[in-house]
């Protein structure tokens, strides 16, 4: 089973995510950057999906930045699921594999991208 | 521009002002003199005129006088060489010059010293040598009783007056007989008193000097005493003359007047002679000459009126002096007026500059913006109030040292480039920077500075505007913080909306009932709406932060349309309505920001499919005119009524129709899309009918668009 780390604060989504991808991938969570930067770290997911504005003393870009930055994690796809238009762009430059608006996507779409991209990581 | 400079300035032109108003003062009194010194020396020289008359008068009497004197001593010779008769006497005076020099002037006679006893005989032996008709007659007269008489023997004379003085005792007249007792003791010519003729003829005006000279038998008489002298005196020389004719010069009375002379002499006190022939009013100029005549001193006291008359030339000396005088003030005067006025001109206008100069530099000294000026290797020169407020520094303190004083923040390349843009390539540069207070904080500024050249191309200076931007950034960042924070926040919850629903719809709960599946789709639908809302609201509040990122990329609008056309064909086809679309092939990429123009393909056939009836057709035709791509989108739908028609692109505009048509819609995309065409430097517009439809149409430049920092973007 695929390891799936989700990094979103907002719980309602956090729900939405483990109901639509709980079955189907090892799903661990984490509320704020620097758990999700432990986790990484640790736990090697298969792929991140990320969302950028937290709180906490990292947001998604930094947490971005430092897996970008590890050797055991720099190579781990991230998925950008963000609310946030304007750091689209910096994200893609930092290294995220893909990145989509919130509202324009919906989960199924989501979970096409993952198969997608872990199909991709597998070859 | 500085103080001290004005102020010399001002100095010079007072000691210019003061120094030709000096000289005109100069000029003035100068020309007071010279006028002075000409009038001065033309009075001078009519005087000497007049004395040179005077001179010359008292010389021709001396002439007169030695010349009588020379012939008395010659007549002398000729009687006491003997055998002279009335005959010979005659012919003497005649064969002489005497008469050619002083024609009808000359009166000499000769008279012999007889006593009384020996009268008789004399007279006998008289008429027995000299036979002329006279001498036959001849008596001594007037008949006295001395014991001598010193008769008149013979006479020449052109004055027929005196002609009768043949015979007449010399003797008798006591004036005379005081000169001959005088000119016996002297053996020389002496002068009488003035006598008059009146003595010989009753009622006769005339009047002369009679001067004398003895005649002596002894040879060497000067070697006897004076006293002794009388024993040998046997007769005597003599002379009449006129007081005119020596005491007047050449020319005479006429003369005398017409040079307005006025001439009286006296001997001693006595008035001897008084030429007045004419009154002269103002007698102003009085010479008086003591001379010695003969045995008398005559006092010659002459007047003269003002006018000596010089020649013409001469005599206007003063006058022509005086109008090239004024002439040449006046010349000066104007010329220093010309040059004064000329000069307040030029100070009036120099003024001027100064002052805008003055207003120029207070209006740099007090501009908002950091000014300096450094000279070309970078040292500054001058600092406005702002740039000692911006960094910290009083001017003191910068004079001399380099911006780097407030410096040194950014990495090296930055300073590389910037000094490379602004000394080597001479061009201006633009540029964010943080540089850092005296109190150490630091600060965001935009640079600009501009190399200052002369005509040359050569570097003279650099002017350097720094615009402390903290403030102004910290605002920024906070807007579209907020915009940003508003984008996410917002959006979360109708993600979560949006993400459930469609897991719902899509049986991830469990299969729904048809009405359940209709009531979530509702609730997709609206959530939708929502979604789509709050998007365009964000886009406005971006576009009109200012911060909106432009990013122009070459792009082929075939490709671009394409994209847009994907999404809105699904649209139509669920309502069997029919899209058009063609690009010309001539249009070439287009340098613009993708992202923006999409919106703008978007929301325009997004509203043509929207306001036109199930079945309809919308065309968009893209095509080239002229320095423009044009995009017209035509619709077959229900038109703008025509009094709404000014109100479209308004902000949450939507007309009447529209409203009872389609409740979707936010009355953002137009306003949205006319925002993005115009700052891309093109146009957008339409034309309705109501009922009828709608063509839209907008253009874009060839040229492209801008490119332009900032940190949003439009979802």
């Amino acid at each position: 089973m695929n390891k799936l780390l989700i990094v979103e604060d907002d719980m309602l989504l956090d729900e939405a995510y483990r109901r639509k991808f709980g079955e189907s991938y090892d799903v661990r969570i984490a509320t704020d950057g620097e758990s999700g930067i432990k986790t990484a770290s640790i736990w090697e997911p298969d792929l991140i999906l990320l969302d950028i504005y937290m709180p906490g003393k990292f947001n998604g870009l930094d947490l971005l930045e430092q897996i970008k930055k590890n050797k055991k994690t720099e190579n781990i796809p991230v998925l950008v699921i963000t609310n946030l238009p304007d750091a689209m762009e910096r994200v893609m430059n930092l290294g995220a594999t893909k990145c989509y608006m919130k509202t324009d996507v919906d989960l199924n779409k989501i979970e096409e991208e993952i198969q997608d991209i872990i199909a991709k990581e597998v070859k | 521009m500085n103080e001290t400079y004005l102020s010399a300035r001002k100095k010079s032109g007072f000691w210019i002002a003061f120094l030709l108003l000096a000289t005109s003062l100069g000029l003035l009194v100068g020309s007071y003199f010279v006028y002075n010194f000409f009038w001065v020396s033309i009075e001078k020289r009519r005087q000497e005129k007049f004395v040179k008359i005077i001179d010359s008068n008292l010389e021709t009497t001396n002439d007169s006088i030695n010349r009588i004197s020379e012939r008395l001593y010659d007549l002398r010779g000729l009687v006491i060489s003997g055998g002279l008769s009335s005959e010979r006497w005659k012919n003497y005076i005649l064969a002489t010059d005497i008469e050619v020099r002083n024609p009808g002037k000359n009166n000499y006679i000769y008279a012999d010293r007889v006593n009384r006893a020996s009268l008789h005989d004399y007279l006998v032996n008289l008429k027995k040598t000299e036979k002329g008709e006279q001498y036959q007659k001849f008596s001594v007269f007037p008949p006295n009783n001395n014991s001598e008489f010193l008769a008149t023997k013979y006479i020449s004379t052109t004055d027929p007056d005196l002609s009768i003085m043949l015979g007449f005792d010399m003797m008798d007249s006591p004036k005379q007989l005081v000169a001959i007792n005088e000119a016996v003791r002297k053996n020389a010519p002496t002068m009488s008193e003035l006598l008059k003729m009146d003595v010989l003829i009753p009622g006769n005006k005339k009047t002369g000097y009679v001067i004398l000279l003895p005649v002596y038998n002894a040879p060497a008489i000067f070697e006897y005493p004076e006293e002794e002298r009388n024993k040998y005196f046997i007769g005597m020389v003599a002379s009449w003359v006129s007081p005119v004719d020596i005491l007047v010069g050449i020319g005479g009375l006429p003369f005398m007047e017409s040079k307005g002379l006025h001439l009286i002499v006296y001997d001693g006190d006595t008035l001897q002679f008084d030429s007045k022939t004419a009154a002269h009013a103002d007698d102003e100029i009085e010479i008086v000459r003591q001379v010695k005549v003969l045995n008398k001193t005559f006092k010659f006291v002459f007047h003269s009126t003002k006018d000596q008359i010089l020649p013409t030339l001469e005599e206007n000396l003063p006058l022509y002096t005086l109008i090239g005088l004024i002439i040449l003030n006046l010349l000066w005067f104007f010329s220093v007026y010309a040059i004064l006025t000329s000069r307040g001109k030029a100070e009036k206008l120099a003024k001027e500059a100064t002052k805008n100069l003055e207003k120029f530099k207070e209006a740099v000294d007090g501009v908002s913006d950091h000014v300096i000026i450094t000279d070309s290797e970078g040292y500054i020169t001058y600092a406005n109030k702002a740039a000692e407020k911006v960094t910290g520094y009083a001017f003191e303190e910068m004079k001399g040292q380099r911006p780097s004083l407030w410096g040194k923040q950014m990495p090296a390349e930055f300073y590389q480039k910037f000094w490379q843009t602004i000394k080597e390539e001479k061009k201006p540069y633009w540029g964010d920077i943080t540089n850092k207070r005296k109190n150490g904080v630091l600060y965001e500024a935009e640079i600009h500075v501009s190399p200052i050249l002369n005509e040359k191309g050569e570097l003279l200076f650099f002017v350097g505007i720094e615009r402390d931007m903290s403030k102004i950034r910290a605002v920024e960042r906070m807007k579209t913080e907020f915009i940003s924070l508003a984008s996410h926040q917002l959006r979360t919850p109708l993600s979560a909306v949006k993400w459930f629903t469609e897991m719902l719809l899509h049986g991830d709960a469990g299969k729904l009932s048809k009405t359940q599946s209709e009531y979530v789709e509702k609730i997709d639908q609206s959530n939708q709406r929502e979604i789509q809302l709050v998007n365009a609201l964000l886009n406005v509040s971006r576009i009109e932060s200012g911060r909106i990122i432009v990013d122009p990329k070459p792009t082929d609008l075939n490709d671009l349309i394409s994209t847009v056309v994907v999404d809105i064909k699904i649209l139509m086809d669920k309502h069997n309505k029919k899209l058009n679309w063609s690009v010309d092939e001539d249009i070439p990429k287009i340098v613009l920001d993708g992202d923006l123009i999409k919106h703008v393909y978007a929301n325009l056939l997004q509203n043509a499919s929207r306001y036109s009836n199930d079945g309809g057709l919308v065309t968009l035709k893209v095509y080239k005119n002229g320095d423009y791509v044009v995009s017209e989108v035509q619709d077959s739908g229900i038109g703008i009524p025509f009094s709404e028609q000014n109100r479209v692109f308004e902000k949450f505009f939507r007309a009447s129709n529209a409203l009872k048509k389609e409740t979707e819609g936010s009355g953002l995309g137009l306003y949205l899309s006319k925002t993005i065409v115009e700052s891309s430097g093109g146009k957008i517009g339409f034309v309705s009918e109501e009922g009828k439809g709608t063509k839209f149409w907008f253009t874009l430049p060839l040229g492209g668009m801008k490119k332009k920092e900032g940190d949003a973007k439009i979802t």
